[in-house]
């Protein structure tokens, strides 16, 4: 690299990020992508790179950098960034340069992309970009990182909510997959008390102890009458019934309103009669 | 000299160099050639785009036939265009036909003059000269001709650079860009055949790109193919080539889905309008189906199923574009078990579709009896095939459908019964798992049920009776509606018949025979295509 700044920058990104000096390696970041715009190395040009080698060494130097701001994106928590920072990191990771695309932090950054996509509940974008990888990574399912998105969301879609929950309690091989487990975690929670609040009359605090994954009954407690259930001497009644039936007394309503002064049956018998009067106009029209 | 031999046997002509010999051969040929080209220049002046699609069928005719071999194709090139100082379109044609190898015809210009205006035209060289060229349509129509031949004879890359270095710039871009605009021989009306032609260069032109391997695996290479073809696909939408742009926009989408981008796609969907109403169609058929399958992965299956649909029933029915039914069924029934459906045996069996849909039809099976050990064995048996057929991650989707059945099934037979014994008949692994899902299939509506925690077991709550309800007069009420809609728009039809269609039925009428020698215009249109593509 021609430019004096760039190994400065480079290095003392690297030292920071070794040293878990995140905040620091953000600092540093802004500053070196502006260098390597400079040497038009972020987007890589890559029908130069054929030519010579060390435009790809070059390229690779980027390709850690922008993997160590994506990390960096995660321990800040700042998941908005990393989705940037993994759009560069495509044009890097898939192409058919093979010096290039290799890299030991391919599948972390990926399944990292899966695990954001899942927390935000985008399930659309989430099978897109799955069926972009099915066709670009051999054995998607028996690699150990990428494998972890993809079973969650399995088990998610079918209701092995406990087995998705093990797996996020006993965490994953990297540390940074972990970030996402508590939101993932609390989104189990929720889709869990939804499907309670149907199956079940009324239940003991205890069990939705289990149900929900809490560890004291104190916080399940809390989770109940935080979602509006009422608790009664230990057993939690859910009242869905009363709510639907209200619901559809509440349409009903509505629906009198159009139609001024009609109750009930009444307003029936009048739609209906109305319904085969049209009927009968259209046949006439036919016949 | 014996015609017929030599016809029958076209090594032999291909040896022949005395060029009496291959006079002899050409005669006949030639002029199958040249007829298709008459019938394409009477569509000059007129905006009737029948004779272009008749000139097409003769076209897929000389395939099938086996008449496309470089000879008659270096013979005609020979005597259709001028002396080759003259015109640049004949060097680079034979260049690829042949090697620049000129096969001698004797009195070629006689025979050219003995040709019909309407394939010619006056041009002004840049250097003010005014010399006489083949006109765009006819041009275009024998550069068609180089493509299928050099496809025909599997010689990809000599297609490929034909395409790039010839069609492209010599044809598409001259014909399409300012410069022809201002001239009086592209007027509208030999605009709108002249787009027909194109269609079929653009699709000749995605093929050969396919259909070379390392192409696929070339990210870059792929990515400039779709921005040329976007970038056309500006000029035929600012230039109303419905033919063209639809063809574009099919293979835009095509070359999306095969590199699996599939959010892009949508984005692409969402920016584009497709000229439905009058363009081929099959071209309209891929396009849905190709919108089902966008919709289909980002978990739309009611949308997909309505383009699926839609996709077959516009697709003509035969021989040729079976490999595209095919496809467009498998895809069809993955839809359906993903919405929860069952298709109908008969679904399977369709005519031609048996052994393609076999895999298809074992895992509906599974879903069917909800056996979750099953449905895995099946998966991996048929994992190759799910995978070629790019369907194996939507078949995947399907794990959690056969669990719902399961439950669904076990709850309409029994009243009453334990959580342990669910988990046993569905094999799974734990009674709490169980009662997730359970409780999730009635949060779903997949079953009316309770669950009773303290002593394990769930209820199936009271079947409402639907009699009781108001829901039967309603659905009655739709359909009454519909079967009213129906009549209204048949009667307004009957009205005010289309144009097209009018002529399309006289001539049904008139010459019912020759209906499979290609008349049947409308839906011939593409079905070679179909054929060529081999449809993923």
């Amino acid at each position: 690299m021609s430019s004096v700044a760039l190994p400065d920058l480079v290095k003392s990104l690297s030292v920071a990020f070794n040293a878990k000096d995140y905040e620091s390696c953000e600092k540093l970041l802004g500053p070196t992508k502006v260098e390597l715009i400079k040497h038009s190395l972020l987007v890589p040009d890559l029908q130069k790179s054929n030519l010579s080698e060390s435009y790809i060494n070059d390229l690779n130097i980027t390709k850690n950098i922008l993997e160590i701001g994506a990390l960096s994106s995660i321990y800040l928590s700042k998941f908005d960034i990393y989705q940037n920072y993994f759009t560069q990191l495509r044009q890097f990771y898939f192409n058919d340069i093979k010096e290039l695309n290799e890299s030991n932090n391919k599948s972390k950054l990926i399944s990292l992309y899966l695990l954001i996509l899942l927390s935000q509940g985008d399930v659309t974008k989430f099978h897109s970009e799955l069926e972009y990888l099915d066709k670009h990574i051999k054995d998607l399912e028996n690699d150990e990182l990428l494998s972890y998105p993809i079973k969650v969301d399995r088990w998610l879609m079918e209701g092995s909510y406990q087995k998705a929950w093990n797996l996020l309690e006993v965490g994953s091989a990297v540390p940074e997959l972990d970030v996402f487990s508590k939101t993932l975690m609390d989104a189990i929670r929720d889709e869990v008390a939804l499907s309670t609040e149907l199956a079940y009359e009324n239940l003991p605090l205890i069990n939705i102890k289990t149900l929900l994954f809490f560890n004291t009954e104190k916080n399940a407690e809390a989770f109940a009458l935080e979602r509006g259930w009422e608790i009664t001497n230990s057993i939690v009644y859910f009242h869905n019934k009363e709510r639907l039936n209200n619901e559809a007394v509440q349409e009903d309503l509505e629906e009198q309103d159009e139609n001024a002064n009609m109750t009930g049956n009444k307003l029936a018998q009048f739609k209906l009669i109305k319904k085969t009067m049209d009927y009968a106009i259209n046949i006439e029209t036919i016949v | 000299m014996d015609v017929k031999s030599i016809i029958n046997n076209p090594t032999q002509t291909a040896n022949a160099t005395s060029s009496s010999q291959q006079k002899f051969a050409q005669a006949p040929t030639v002029e199958q050639f040249v007829g298709i080209l008459r019938e394409l220049a009477k569509s000059n002046g007129t905006t009737d785009s029948r004779h272009v699609w008749r000139a097409l069928n003769g076209l897929s005719a000389l395939r099938k036939d086996g008449l496309l071999i470089s000879e008659n194709l270096s013979a005609l090139c020979g005597v259709l265009y001028p002396d080759e100082d003259l015109s640049q379109d004949k060097k680079h044609l034979l260049q690829y036909i042949n090697d620049n190898h000129i096969t001698d015809v004797k009195d070629a210009s006689k025979i050219r003059e003995s040709y019909p205006i309407g394939f010619y035209q006056v041009e002004t060289t840049k250097e003010g000269v005014p010399t006489v060229q083949v006109t765009p349509l006819i041009n275009s129509f024998i550069h068609l001709l180089v493509q299928i031949y050099l496809l025909e004879n599997d010689k990809i890359d000599q297609l490929n650079t034909f395409n790039k270095k010839i069609v492209l710039p010599n044809v598409l871009q001259r014909y399409t860009s300012g410069e022809f605009e201002s001239s009086s021989y592209t007027n509208n009306s030999n605009r709108s055949s002249l787009d027909l032609i194109n269609s079929k260069l653009w699709f000749y032109t995605t093929i050969g790109y396919e259909r070379d391997e390392t192409h696929l695996k070339n990210i870059p290479v792929v990515v400039s193919l779709r921005s040329q073809m976007m970038k056309f696909l500006k000029l035929a939408t600012l230039k109303h080539d419905n033919e063209t742009k639809a063809i574009l926009i099919v293979s835009i989408l095509r070359n999306f889905i095969l590199l699996g981008e599939i959010s892009l796609a949508s984005d692409f969907v969402s920016k584009i309008e497709f000229p439905s109403n009058d363009v081929a169609s099959s071209l309209e058929a891929r396009y849905y189906f190709y919108l089902s399958k966008i919709n289909a992965i980002q978990l739309n299956y009611s949308a997909a199923n309505d383009y699926i649909v839609a996709a077959i029933r516009k697709a003509p029915h035969n021989k040729n574009s079976l490999g595209f039914l095919q496809q467009a069924n498998k895809l069809f029934g993955v839809i359906q078990l993903l919405m929860g459906d069952i298709p109908e045996l008969s679904f399977f069996h369709q005519e031609g579709m048996q052994q393609s849909l076999y895999p298809y039809y074992h895992l509906t099976n599974t879903v069917k009896l909800g056996d979750l050990n099953k449905f895995t064995n099946i998966l991996t048996k048929f994992k190759k095939q799910l995978i070629k057929d790019d369907n194996y991650q939507l078949c995947v989707r399907l794990r959690s459908n056969v669990i719902k059945t399961g439950i669904r099934i076990i709850s309409l037979t029994y009243k009453k019964i334990s959580l342990k014994d669910i988990c046993l008949k569905l094999s799974l692994d734990s009674e709490q798992t169980v009662e997730y899902m359970v409780s999730r299939s009635i949060r779903d509506g997949v079953i009316e049920a309770n669950i009773n925690h303290k002593d394990g077991y769930i209820e199936t709550t009271e079947i409402l009776n639907i009699y009781n309800t108001r829901d039967p007069q309603r659905v009655f009420d739709e359909r009454i509606k519909f079967v009213n809609q129906l009549h209204d728009e048949s009667m307004l039809a009957m009205r005010y018949p289309d144009d097209k269609k009018k002529n399309g039925n006289k001539k049904k009428g008139d010459d019912d025979n020759s209906m499979n020698n290609g008349d049947f215009l409308d839906d011939l249109s593409d079905l070679d295509d179909l054929d060529d593509l081999e449809f993923l």
